[in-house]
C-alpha cells in the first residue's frame, strides 16, 4: 500500500467508525466485542485495501466483512452454547407468540433470532442494503432474506407504530 | 420515523465506552505481518536450502537428533517465495489434514468408522481440514481458521468431534502478545470446566460434562499454545455436531472421545497454524 492508498484507508477507516461501531453491537450487544470486530474489519480491510477500494459498493462490502467476522466469533464453541450444566432442548426461537413480541424491546428481539436472521435485519433495517446485498454477504437467496428478515419487519413496524402513539399522545 | 432512527435511538439509550480501536495498531501490526510474510517465506526457503546441503555435506544421511529434539515439522518446506492468502490456505488445510488424520487414527481402536459431517462442508473427506466459515467470504479474508469435524461409528453408536484451530488476532490486533483464555467462563464452571497446564506451557480449559436429561453429552477443550493458535475440541455422543449450536438427540450411551484423548488431540506439536 502506498502513501495516498494508506491516507485513503485512513480517511475511510475514520469516517466508518462509528458507523461500523454501531453496526457491530447491533450484532453483538457488547461494546468490547463491537470494537474487536470493528478491529478485526479494519485489519482485513487494510489487507486488501487496493480491491476493496475497487469495489462497486465498498460500504456493502465492508459491513460484509463485519457481519462475517461476527458470525465467526459466534460459531466459536463458547458463543454456540448457552449453557451449561443443562442442554436446551428446544431452540429459542423468535417471535413465536406475537403478543410478547410488543413487550420486547427492540434489543430483546434481536437477541433472540438466529445469528443469520439478525444479521439479515441489521444490514437490510440498519445498513439500509438491498435485498441482493444482503444476500449476497450472507450466502443466501433473495428469498431468503425476505423471508427471515418479515418476521422482524413486523415487530419493527410494531415498535415504530407504539413510538408514534406515544409522541402522539404526550 | 425510520427503521435507521428507531435503531440509532436504541443504541443512544445504551451508550458504550470510548472506542478502544486503535487505527495506528491496525496499521502497524498489517505492517509487520506483511513484513513476516515476506521474511517467513524468505527463511523456509533459505532452510530448506540449508537443510539439503547439510545432508549432502554429511554424506547423504540426516543428522541425529538427541531424545530432546523437537518432532520434525509436519509441513514440507516450500520453496516458493510468498505464498497467497489462497495458497497459504490450502497448504495450512493440507498439514493439518495429515495431522488430524493421524492423531485420531492413532486414538481410536481400528475398528472405529469415520464419516462426512456437515461441519467441514465441502470436504471430500472425514478428515478434511476447511478453512473456516467456508461458505461465507472469499477464503483470502479470513485466513486465518480452520475446522474438521468427522462423525465417529462403533459398536457404541455414532457421535462427532469438531476441531477448531484458531490463530489469535484479537489479542495481536492491540499489539499485545498472545492472550491465553486462563479461566473458565462462570457458566462453564458448573460443568466441571478447569484450566490446567501444557508440558509446553499450553493453557488447556478442559470441561469434561455437559450433560442433559436426555443423555445428550458434550465434552470439550479449548487449548491456549504459546504462540497464539487456539484449539477448540467438541466431542458429542450425536453425529454431526451442529454449528448453530442446536442439540441432537443421544445416538450412543458414551462419548466415542476420552477427555484425554482431546488433551492428546489439541496437544500435538502439528496442531498449530504455520506463519
Amino acid at each position: 500500500m502506498n502513501a495516498d492508498q494508506e491516507a485513503e484507508y485512513q480517511a475511510f477507516v475514520t469516517a466508518q467508525l462509528e458507523p461500523l461501531r454501531r453496526t457491530a453491537y447491533l450484532l453483538c450487544r457488547d461494546w468490547h466485542t463491537a470494537d474487536d470486530l470493528v478491529s478485526i474489519t479494519f485489519g482485513k480491510l487494510y489487507r486488501h485495501w487496493r480491491r476493496v477500494s475497487a469495489a462497486e459498493n465498498v460500504n456493502a462490502y465492508v459491513r460484509g466483512v463485519l457481519t462475517n467476522a461476527w458470525l465467526d466469533e459466534r460459531r466459536r464453541p463458547w458463543r454456540r452454547e448457552d449453557s451449561v450444566e443443562t442442554l436446551p432442548t428446544e431452540p429459542a426461537l423468535p417471535g413465536a407468540d406475537a403478543g410478547v413480541t410488543e413487550r420486547l424491546t427492540l434489543f430483546e428481539l434481536l437477541e433472540r433470532l438466529p445469528g443469520r436472521r439478525r444479521a439479515a435485519i441489521v444490514l437490510r433495517f440498519y445498513c439500509d442494503l438491498s435485498i441482493e446485498e444482503t444476500a449476497e454477504i450472507l450466502g443466501i437467496s433473495a428469498g431468503t432474506v425476505k423471508s427471515q428478515t418479515s418476521k422482524g419487519l413486523d415487530a419493527l413496524r410494531l415498535l415504530a407504530a407504539s413510538d408514534r402513539m406515544l409522541r402522539e399522545t404526550s | 420515523m425510520t427503521y435507521r432512527s428507531i435503531f440509532d435511538e436504541a443504541i443512544s439509550a445504551e451508550p458504550g465506552p470510548p472506542s478502544s480501536v486503535d487505527f495506528q495498531a491496525i496499521v502497524a501490526r498489517e505492517r509487520r505481518r506483511r513484513r513476516r510474510l515476506v521474511l517467513g517465506a524468505g527463511t523456509v526457503a533459505s532452510g530448506a536450502i540449508a537443510a539439503v546441503t547439510a545432508v549432502v555435506v554429511a554424506g547423504g544421511h540426516p543428522p541425529a537428533t538427541g531424545a530432546a529434539a523437537p518432532p520434525p515439522p509436519s509441513v514440507i518446506a516450500s520453496t516458493t517465495p510468498t505464498l497467497t492468502a489462497d495458497q497459504w490456505n490450502a497448504r495450512e488445510a493440507a498439514r493439518l489434514t495429515t495431522v488430524v488424520e493421524a492423531k485420531l487414527r492413532a486414538l481410536l481402536p481400528p475398528g472405529v468408522t469415520f464419516l462426512d459431517s456437515g461441519v467441514n462442508g465441502k470436504a471430500t473427506n472425514p478428515f478434511e481440514v476447511v478453512p473456516y466459515p467456508p461458505d461465507d467470504l472469499p477464503p483470502n479474508t479470513y485466513a486465518n481458521s480452520f475446522v474438521v469435524g468427522p462423525n465417529i461409528r462403533d459398536a457404541a453408536g455414532t457421535g462427532n468431534v469438531i476441531v477448531y484451530i484458531h490463530k489469535q488476532m484479537t489479542a495481536t490486533l492491540k499489539g499485545r502478545s498472545p492472550q491465553p483464555q486462563t479461566s473458565c467462563i462462570p457458566e462453564f464452571v458448573a460443568a466441571g470446566c478447569h484450566a490446567e497446564t501444557g508440558p509446553n506451557g499450553e493453557i488447556l480449559l478442559i470441561t469434561p460434562r455437559f450433560h442433559d436429561e436426555h443423555g445428550s453429552k458434550i465434552a470439550r477443550i479449548d487449548v491456549t499454545k504459546p504462540d497464539g493458535t487456539e484449539i477448540t475440541i467438541d466431542v458429542r455422543n450425536w453425529a454431526d455436531g451442529s454449528v448453530e449450536g442446536q442439540i441432537g438427540a443421544p445416538q450412543r450411551p458414551d462419548l466415542p472421545l476420552t477427555v484425554e484423548a482431546l488433551v492428546e488431540l489439541a496437544l500435538d506439536p502439528g496442531l498449530v497454524i504455520q506463519a
